[in-house]
């Protein structure tokens, strides 16, 4: 026994049993790998999260979301995890409307209306909710109501530009331009931005100040996020001004720059086919006109697209598309929004059904007498035989000097029939010297008339 | 003539905004898409809906009309289903096409299109990728739903439609209109009928695996050759110093048996929960749970070390010893099972490694070789010992040096498995989190 006890001991030691001085190995020392061996975790975990995490590149890479998706995703997040927080739907539903716009999806409206609603049992008195209600309002052309909204968001948030944005809105479409020019002034000196110059120059472009709109509509472009669709909309308001005064280069530049912004941006590629019709170039301008409404049907744009096909002869694809305008006014109706003013327009210049676009106009005209719902139902009135009604709502169309070709247009020939041919001759020169292709459907009826009204040509 | 209504933009809302509750829920201009990917052992099926809404059914019905089959032929070249990165064609089996009623007396346009797309196996665990690029620019509702028949779908598409196949949109107001556009699945197809989800490697591997074998054999001859295994080794020495050449032969395989028996069981386990859980979802918390396992067995070996290292300083052990050499046959053979039922580091690390990698079969088959190269150390030790014992003790007592490296060698290989541990767990909580 005492024999093997030796080499046993030895082996022991060497093969694996506790056989030597392992004084490093105290409980002190353990305590201390411990620790370390924690310190080592964290910064292990954190490169492993990072090896791990291909899926969500966030950190490194810009968003690809939009600003709407982002504030979407944000606001649904916070929602599932406080779902009867009233103020987070308010929230949602703001961020809802955003991406609507941004998508031109209207599914987005529903969901707002829905969040709108049920938040207002928990908050009869928000500011945010009735700047929300104000806007889904104005999104649906119920001016009315989104200025009972609009002056509520005001009372209630009286230090948000935001509520004076919308009262601004409803205010102008609802045609009480002194109260909308006020109340955009306060919007400005609270906070100078994209909203407050874009509603500057909206004004300033009503009162026939289109170099100013001009000026102010590109500070707002400068204020506005680079790629955002609220500045690709600013590029195309400032390509709509140049357009107005006939300088298609610089109309065509603001346009494109809309579409670097947002890609397939529906109103820049139609903005883009108004100034290829304004050159000439119709197989373009349909071209563009076809992309536009492939992303966004629009009646306006598929009624311009119809007037492209039947300039260029094609007869049959523009029926196809004024049919689509029916259609559209049809989901309308069926939709319980009160007819659009444009569809008014569309019929008129179409000799479509004059009498429902007159009716139609006179309605709107009564709910918002505003310049361009004047100009549409003198414009209706007078393609209707109405002469007297036409005089009476193209002087309350021109009431502020808006410097549109569109409407000194309609008022020239308004007073070239009543027999003013001094005042028509001014008014269709003014359209001239601005831009004598404002309109692929009125301008060869600007020179026919602008012939007929120059004395020296009647020789 | 441009209306504005500045920064609200609300030129896109368009008053087509539904208003109505009767509205189409997504919209008078959406083209809705769902796909419905049914993988059967042969064939990938697809049902493919699309729901139009009025205005695009105005603008595309006389085209679909004249010939709806047509129409879907021209789609299928928009459905992009890959197997293993090989694209397969979708080929047109079936064409319905309804005019649902929509809003204001208009129409909207439903069509369905049936497509087969046959599938050739040529692994036995293909990735299914499927990817809808129809109508891209168009908004509307994209859904895909994907599930096995006859064959089991590891993917994160979900097997049932929430909007019953574009017929009920669910209206939640929490939630965006339903945008999926792609999808992917590891398809598992039937291979004999085994329960579990184990398949065989796909044979372009097979050299990775041999070296794999090769030095799983390695690390079990190894590991039982290390001091990790003192305790059976001590017990082969006194076979060795007392007994014969088969008690040293049914210890080491007693050892072997039993370690690999409680892998296995281990690893059995693992299988069994994986196949409750989906395993996309259950491998984060299996790797987590792995990683403590290693990590706990890590601080187990270390905190043994210390302990006998300390009771060593004060002269304990000669009493094991002599414990040990009464050992009679029965308990030579509970000893060596014993030593050998718990899961040793290096092999659990083996599997685990392994079903990190989602490669439970071959984790396996890694373990039993593994098991297979102790118990070839094991004997060998022991006939060795047995054979030339008086030689091994003037051997190893004769070199001081090496008895100090060899003293050394428990202690690291405890603090190795221990940042292991740490490591293991640190990335699995890292990928959970």
């Amino acid at each position: 026994m005492t024999q093997t006890r030796v080499p046993n001991t030895a082996i022991a030691g060497e093969l694996g049993l506790p056989g030597g001085r392992f004084g490093f190995l105290s409980v002190r020392s353990i305590i201390l790998y411990a620790i370390a061996a924690l310190v080592l975790t964290i910064p292990m975990a954190a490169v492993s999260s990072l090896l791990h995490s291909g899926s969500e590149p966030a950190t490194l890479l810009p968003d690809p979301r939009t600003i709407g998706q982002r504030a979407v995703d944000d606001a649904q997040a916070r929602l599932r995890r406080t779902p009867d927080d009233a103020h987070l739907m308010t929230q949602l539903a703001s961020a809802y409307l955003q991406r609507a716009r941004e998508s031109g999806d209207p599914s987005y409206y529903t969901k707002a209306d829905g969040l709108l609603a049920a938040a207002q049992a928990e908050l009869p008195a928000d500011a945010d909710l009735a700047i929300a209600e104000a806007s889904l309002a104005l999104s649906r052309h119920d001016f009315a109501t989104a200025l009972d909204w609009g002056t509520r968001a005001t009372a209630l948030g009286p230090a948000r530009p935001t509520a004076y944005g919308v009262l601004v809105d409803a205010l102008v479409e609802l045609g009480r331009y002194d109260e909308a020019t006020a109340a955009a002034q306060v919007m400005t000196d609270m906070r100078p931005d994209l909203s407050s110059y874009s509603r500057i120059s909206y004004l300033r472009e009503l009162h026939g100040d289109t170099n100013g709109a001009i000026a102010a509509m590109r500070l707002a472009i400068q204020a506005g996020p680079l790629r955002s669709e609220a500045t690709a909309w600013c590029d195309v308001q400032l390509g709509n001004l140049y357009f107005a005064l006939g300088d298609l280069d610089l109309a065509e530049r603001a346009y494109r720059r809309s579409l670097e912004r947002v890609d397939g941006y529906a109103h820049g590629n139609a903005g883009l086919a108004r100034v290829r019709a304004a050159r000439g170039d119709l197989v373009g301008a349909a071209t563009l006109y076809e992309r536009a409404v492939a992303g966004l049907p629009l009646p306006d744009y598929v009624g311009a697209l119809g007037d492209v096909y039947a300039r260029l002869g094609n007869a049959g694809a523009a029926a196809r598309q004024y049919a689509l305008v029916d259609v559209e006014r049809r989901l309308l109706i069926a939709n319980g929004v009160r007819i659009d003013a444009d569809l008014a327009l569309f019929d008129t210049d179409h000799d479509h059904d004059l009498g429902r676009a007159v009716e139609v106009a006179r309605v709107e005209y009564a709910v918002r007498p505003s310049v361009h719902i004047a100009d549409i139902l003198s414009w209706a009135e007078f393609r209707s035989g109405d002469l007297g009604h036409a005089l009476v709502h193209s002087e309350q169309a021109l009431r502020l000097g808006t410097q549109d070709p569109l409407l000194l247009y309609h008022a020239g020939a308004i007073a070239q029939a009543a027999g003013d041919d001094s005042r028509a001759r001014t008014l269709l020169g003014r359209v001239h010297d601005l831009n004598p292709q404002f309109s692929l459907l009125w301008a060869g009826d600007l020179t026919s008339r602008l012939r007929d009204l120059d004395p020296a040509a009647a020789r | 003539m441009k209306r504005w209504i500045a920064g609200v933009l609300l030129g896109v809302a368009l008053a087509l905004a539904p208003a109505a509750a009767d509205a189409h829920p997504l919209g008078n201009f959406t083209i809705n898409h769902y796909l419905g990917v049914v993988v059967r052992p042969d064939a990938v099926i697809l049902d493919y809906v699309i729901d139009m809404a009025e205005i695009p059914t105005f603008q595309e019905r006389a085209v679909i009309e004249a010939d709806p089959a047509r129409y879907c032929r021209d789609l299928a070249a928009g459905i992009v289903v890959r197997v293993d990165e090989h694209r397969i064609e979708p080929l047109p089996t079936t064409t319905r096409l309804t005019f649902p009623p929509g809003q204001g007396g208009l129409d909207t346009l439903r069509l369905e299109c049936g497509y087969r797309a046959g599938l050739s196996a040529r692994v036995t665990s293909p990735v299914l990728n499927v990817e809808d690029t129809n109508h891209a620019d168009r908004i509307g509702w994209r859904e895909i739903v994907a599930h096995g028949d006859g064959t089991t779908l590891g993917t994160s598409l979900p097997s049932e439609s929430i909007s019953a196949r574009l017929t009920a949109y669910p209206q939640s107001l929490v939630a965006s209109p339903l945008d999926i556009r792609s999808g992917a699945a590891r398809v598992t197809l039937p291979t004999a009928r085994d329960a579990l989800p184990i398949s065989v490697p796909a044979p372009d591997d097979v050299v990775g695996i041999l070296v794999a074998l090769m030095v799983a054999v390695g690390l079990g001859a190894f590991h039982a050759l290390t001091p990790g295994h003192g305790k059976t080794v001590m017990a082969a020495y006194l076979v060795g110093t007392r007994g014969s050449h088969a008690q040293a032969l049914i210890l080491a395989l007693a050892v072997a048996l039993s370690h690999t028996a409680g892998v296995l069981a281990l690893a059995v386990l693992t299988l069994a929960g994986s196949a409750i859980l989906a395993p996309e979802r259950a491998y984060p918390y299996l790797s987590a749970m792995s990683g403590a396992l290693v990590l706990v067995l890590g601080a187990w070996m270390v905190a043994t070390r210390a302990r006998q290292a300390h009771a060593h300083r004060h002269g304990h052990t000669h009493e094991h010893d002599r414990g040990a050499t009464s050992l009679g046959w029965r308990s030579l053979a509970a000893l060596g099972l014993a030593g050998g039922v718990v899961p040793s580091a290096s092999a659990l690390v083996l599997l685990l490694g392994a079903i990190s990698v989602h490669r439970i079969e071959l984790g396996l088959v890694l373990v039993i070789a593994f098991g297979v190269g102790m118990s070839l150390a094991l004997v060998g030790v022991g006939q060795a010992l047995v054979g030339a014992r008086g030689f091994a003790e003037r051997r190893l007592s004769g070199h001081r040096r090496l008895g100090r490296a060899l003293r050394f060698a428990p202690s690291l290989s405890a603090i190795i498995v221990l940042i292991l541990g740490l490591g293991m767990t640190a990335q699995s909580l890292a990928a959970l989190l």
